[in-house]
């Protein structure tokens, strides 16, 4: 018989070596892309491939700035997606403020409707938004891009902000019209002020997926000075001699920005994700 | 306040989605401004090409491997993560990490690491002896399809491990404490307490998790492009394949609207399913 506390060291020790198990598959592959990244063209090819670069260089780095135009993708992913989260959050947060307070017919079938959207592929919306942007002349636009997206974006923010919303207790709006503020005073003084975390954390949302988005990027953008990050990187592999250091390099930087958000809103995303969000 | 996003909705989403089922009903060519009503030929033309069908059992395929092994895969690990042991937070934060990188990143990182030449995956099966010779997985019709289900599962399970974590963490702890009072064993437990407690949830999961797999579009086609010859070719990319590269607009809508239409069926199927087992 085994006693109480060698049992439970056991079983500790079954869940380390189960954890390592797991962060090696969700980590190795990450750590493969930095690790080629850092190493020169001739060892990429080296059979058997090694798992320390032996001269590790920043070459790659440097030649993707010099070499290619990954500072104006990164430069237009930044562009695009800042104005998808402009255009969502706007919208969304006096939406989703309008859904949880005010009484008005078509309310609840509005409100089932933005969930529905989840639904739509995207390659449903992707034909007839070319075909109606190219209409008025926004295909090749970052604005028309940022439009596009708001397919997505919309439904996600008034769905996820609709919560947050409905969390804060209408009486300090009440209290606050008593004192002889307006509506809109209210609004802004006292429901803004507490829906904040909830904003931030959805406007984060909205921004990793525009930067993440591909198939609408590369359809509604043709011009090459327009292009965001994930058609312009896919492009330098259609050379015939893949340059995988220098790729692996601009995977990294592409990656670097959702690393960094991802530290500030660990905490959000659970709620974010746990309320339906983060499509994918 | 509800107005811009009403306005919105209706103009990015609404009228997309009807423009793009009504052109699924005419022939129009994608750089020219014709639209010649051509009624169900489309779709009559789809029914008979065994392309449709062969697309439609592949995306099935994708969809069905894809959100079941995410399903067990994340389970597990959301069980693992929720037992107490040092450094599960950090644990938690890192297994998060291939559902936030941008897709980009993920399929040009397994490219490298499938490579037939000087891949990392040949080169660890080779060394152990598990295989003979090396596989070009993503170019080889016998393996594309498990090659892209496994960066499909990788990709996407930190969803399940993130949902299912966050409701394991709101089952009262007294259910355990009776459970361990009359002599239940932890396998006792997980049936008859912890799954009973995750079934709405995973209802929920799976629900979310079909449609977006299902409506999936950039992982394959950037891994493979749907093929070696179709082998990996599901209806998203078959959509993209009809529209943009051969220009046949209404051709690629009416692929698109059947599959809309298709995932409302399993959708409502889904829902009768689980409520009649609900009766019982």
């Amino acid at each position: 018989m085994i006693g109480y506390k060698n049992r439970q060291r056991l079983l500790l020790c079954r869940h380390y070596l189960l954890t390592a198990i797991v962060l090696f598959i969700v980590g190795f592959p990450l750590y493969w892309m930095v690790i080629t990244s850092l190493k020169p063209p001739g060892e990429i090819f080296d059979v058997p491939p090694k798992l320390f670069p032996a001269h590790p260089t920043l070459n790659n780095y440097k030649e993707l700035f010099l070499l290619t135009d990954f500072a104006r993708f990164f430069f237009n992913s930044f562009k695009v997606s800042i104005g998808t989260t402009i255009i969502a959050l706007s919208a969304a947060t006096l939406g989703a403020y309008s859904l949880t307070r005010f009484k008005y017919r078509g309310r609840e079938i509005f409100g089932r409707s933005i969930l529905l959207s989840y639904m739509f592929p995207g390659a449903l919306m992707v034909i007839p938004l070319v075909v109606l942007l190219s209409k008025i002349h926004l295909t090749n636009s970052h604005l028309g891009l940022s439009l596009a997206y708001t397919t997505f974006s919309l439904p996600f923010s008034l769905w996820v902000l609709k919560g947050f919303f409905s969390g804060i207790p209408i009486e300090l709006e009440e209290a606050a019209m008593i004192d002889g503020s307006s509506r809109l005073g209210a609004f802004f003084d006292v429901v803004l002020p507490q829906a904040l975390p909830g904003i931030i954390a959805t406007g984060i949302f909205t921004f990793i997926w525009a930067w993440n988005e591909y198939l609408f990027a590369l359809i509604l953008i043709s011009d090459e000075s327009l292009k965001t990050l994930p058609p312009g990187i896919m492009g330098f592999i259609d050379a015939t001699n893949v340059n995988w250091g220098l790729i692996m390099a601009a995977s990294v930087l592409i990656t670097l920005p959702m690393a960094i958000f991802f530290m500030f809103i660990q905490k959000q995303l659970v709620t974010g994700i746990g309320a339906g969000g983060v499509k994918g | 306040m509800i107005l811009p996003s009403f306005i919105l909705f209706i103009g990015l989403l609404l009228y997309p989605l009807g423009y793009g089922i009504y052109i699924s009903f005419f022939s129009k060519h994608l750089l020219s401004r014709d639209l010649t009503f051509i009624g169900l030929e489309n779709y009559i033309w789809l029914f008979k090409n065994p392309d449709f069908w062969q697309a439609l059992w592949h995306s099935i395929l994708w969809a069905g491997s894809t959100v079941s092994l995410q399903i067990i895969l994340g389970t597990a690990v959301a069980l693992l993560l929720h037992q107490s042991y040092k450094g599960r937070s950090i644990a938690r934060g890192l297994v998060l990490f291939p559902y936030m990188i941008p897709i980009v990143s993920v399929v040009l990182i397994w490219m490298l690491m499938y490579s037939a030449l000087y891949g990392v995956i040949n080169h660890l099966l080779l060394k152990l002896g598990l295989i003979d010779l090396p596989i070009a997985w993503l170019s080889s019709a016998k393996s594309a399809m498990a090659s892209v289900v496994l960066v499909g599962l990788w990709k996407f399970f930190p969803f399940v491990v993130i949902t299912i974590l966050a409701r394991l963490q709101i089952i009262p702890l007294d259910l355990y404490e009776a459970a361990k009072i009359d002599g239940a064993t932890t396998w006792d437990q997980f049936w008859d307490i912890t799954l009973p407690q995750l079934r709405d949830i995973l209802f929920i999961v799976v629900l979310l998790r079909t449609i977006w797999m299902f409506n999936n579009f950039d992982v394959i086609f950037l891994l493979t492009g749907g093929g070696p010859l179709r082998a990996t070719m599901t209806l998203p990319v078959m959509v993209y394949e009809q529209a943009f590269e051969t220009y046949m607009m209404g051709r690629g809508s009416t692929v698109a609207v059947l599959m809309f239409v298709l995932l409302i069926i399993i959708m409502t199927i889904y829902f009768k399913a689980f409520k009649q087992q609900e009766a019982l």
